[in-house]
């Protein structure tokens, strides 16, 4: 395995789609930056610190996760599309290894983008002003919970599109799916719930019986709590996908729920992603 | 030592048998030619015995091992190229063979095995232009690099599945004397599949003719030069309408064209050039004529010769 980790890593070294995002994450940090600068400069009320711009830099919740699934599906759809997956297969490695090594890179990768897009608007606000001040008076806990599980959230679905990115074949059906779960998916997420919603309440009176109608709405929101989708919204809507100040306070009896539900729905996601995958990828064929 | 050898081998896509119950055998120093038409199962044998696509049914053994865990092992001990060399496109030909030395963990120094294997398919002159891209190679120069990447190691067998797709004459050559070379040098077992029968002929030393994904025949390049035929060609001066009259005169084992007569094996032509004669046809032209691998694999396939 650890060959074939020294060689993805090489590979994604030398990739160009790796270079252009890497720019693309530059840039996105750059402009972040200065949005949140000009931004504040302009209502006269300076609090350009540490802790607004790393709240700011996470604003772009969902082009990041974006950016980082094309770049893994990019990654992984070249070596099918080229066939150089076939080189790993001759050169003894079964399928399932490979396959681990797959998704062991896309995690890697999720990491270090996001760590890209942590890191970089730090770097860039340093040689605007230094020293950077902070007044954070946020709970750090709270923080590191809310971008712990920021991060196992984005893995968790940058590795579902992996997976289906080895499955794909091509490079245009990998993008394409990638696109479509980033972008359509937490929208399709809420018109489903949208609509379950409404065939629930359907026969209820908000006027006349409120508490039924209170109670039927927070049914469906606690069973959409265990959606990939709904978990990934709740700390987007929270502000930002990262937020320092979340507004979600993981230490009352929702925060918990929230807890819960999510590690068992993802930890079951991440079985099914490995597990399942792993041995279905095995068992298939290849280009 | 017996390198490979399938068991019952099927491979069934949908409704389609590509494979269909194969057993071949392939032993140690042989160059198997492997022939069929297009879609007769070739690519589907190779894509098996890599490990590339899983059998519907059936089994193999390499270098002894059947066990599917051993199988994966013992594919390190060979080297494949199967349908169109698999090389990084945007990367240089130094570039692929550098992934290459990485992923079979290649302790020498990368620089002098990557100089050895591009010597060895005469690519040498990649090396001055380390930065052209793989997508920028012609057909024949990936053809050669994708072999390359399959010999930077010292495999004991070799897959090749179509070797001389691209390559021009000069190149189809140096494939063949490149072959010949770690086959009869460094004892390297073949398995080379093509539709250049022709070429084939001068190389394999074993042939397996596949057709609709049934492995028809199995032969030793000695026992098919001893099952090819010769004949005399006559050319004649006008077409001859039934055989009848040559059948009349107790005369067989000949072939009547349009207006050709081929005569069978060492019977003397004689009794046929007196009909001739009888017929008041000329005789324009005499050849002799030695029955080849295309005619041979057309006659186990049950197609037409040209």
């Amino acid at each position: 395995m650890k060959r074939l980790f020294a060689l993805e890593f090489r590979r994604l070294m030398k990739q160009l789609s790796t270079k252009i995002i890497f720019v693309i994450i530059l840039l996105l940090s750059a402009i972040n930056v200065y949005s949140a600068w000009a931004l504040e400069s302009q209502i006269d009320f300076f609090i350009f610190n540490s802790r607004s711009i790393i709240e700011s830099s996470f604003q772009l919740g969902q082009i990041q996760v974006l950016v980082i699934g094309i770049l893994t599906s990019l990654f992984i759809a070249t070596d099918i599309q080229q066939g150089t997956i076939r080189n790993k297969i001759i050169a003894g490695y079964s399928k399932q290894k490979i396959y681990l090594v797959q998704m062991g890179m896309s995690a890697i990768i999720t990491i270090i983008g996001l760590m890209l897009f942590h890191l970089l608007p730090i770097a860039f606000i340093s040689l605007i002003t230094f020293p950077i001040t902070s007044d954070d008076g946020g709970s750090i806990a709270n923080f590191f919970i809310h971008v712990g599980f920021g991060y196992a959230l984005v893995i968790i679905g940058v590795l579902f599109t992996s997976w289906i990115s080895l499955r794909a074949k091509n490079l245009a059906g990998a993008i394409i799916f990638t696109l479509l779960i980033f972008v359509l998916g937490p929208t399709l997420s809420t018109i489903i719930k949208s609509i379950i919603e409404t065939r629930v309440v359907l026969n209820l009176d908000s006027f006349t019986d409120p508490i039924a109608y209170e109670l039927a709405l927070e049914g469906v929101d606690k069973a959409f709590e265990w959606t990939y989708f709904y978990q990934i919204q709740r700390l987007a809507n929270a502000g930002s996908l990262f937020n320092i100040s979340s507004p979600i306070n993981f230490f009352n009896e929702e925060g918990i729920r929230y807890i819960y539900k999510t590690l068992i729905s993802n930890a079951f996601l991440l079985v099914l992603i490995l597990g399942l995958g792993s041995r279905n990828f095995a068992k298939s064929d290849l280009r | 030592m017996t390198i490979l050898k399938t068991n019952d081998l099927r491979k069934i896509y949908k409704k389609t048998h590509a494979l269909d119950g194969v057993n071949l055998t392939i032993e140690k120093g042989d160059i198997y030619g492997f022939i069929g038409k297009n879609g007769a199962g070739k690519t589907t044998l190779i894509r098996l015995i890599t490990g590339v696509a899983e059998p519907t049914s059936g089994s193999f053994s390499l270098f002894g091992e059947t066990e599917k865990h051993q199988v994966i092992k013992a594919r390190k001990r060979i080297a494949a190229v199967v349908e169109s060399p698999a090389l990084h496109l945007n990367l240089s030909a130094y570039d692929n063979l550098k992934l290459q030395c990485v992923l079979l963990g290649i302790t020498e120094s990368h620089h002098q095995v990557i100089e050895r294997t591009l010597a060895k398919v005469d690519l040498a002159s990649l090396l001055i232009d380390k930065r052209k891209k793989a997508k920028n190679f012609s057909l024949g120069m990936r053809q050669r690099l994708g072999i390359a990447m399959a010999l930077i190691t010292n495999p004991e067998l070799l897959i090749l599945d179509e070797p001389n797709n691209g390559l021009d004459p000069e190149g189809i050559r140096d494939m063949r004397n490149l072959l010949l070379n770690l086959n009869q040098k460094e004892g390297l077992t073949i398995l080379v599949s093509s539709h250049i029968l022709s070429e084939l002929s001068k190389l394999a030393t074993r042939y397996g003719f596949i057709d609709r994904g049934k492995l028809i025949k199995e032969i030793t390049n000695q026992e098919l030069q001893r099952t090819f035929r010769q004949a005399t060609v006559l050319t004649l001066s006008q077409p001859i309408n039934s055989p009848k009259v040559f059948k009349d005169a107790g005369l067989s084992d000949f072939e009547l064209g349009d207006r050709t007569l081929k005569i069978y094996g060492t019977q003397p032509t004689n009794p046929f050039l007196a009909i001739l004669v009888s017929l008041k046809i000329e005789v324009i032209q005499i050849n002799k004529e030695a029955e080849d691998l295309e005619t041979f694999f057309m006659q186990m396939i049950g197609g037409q010769t040209k």
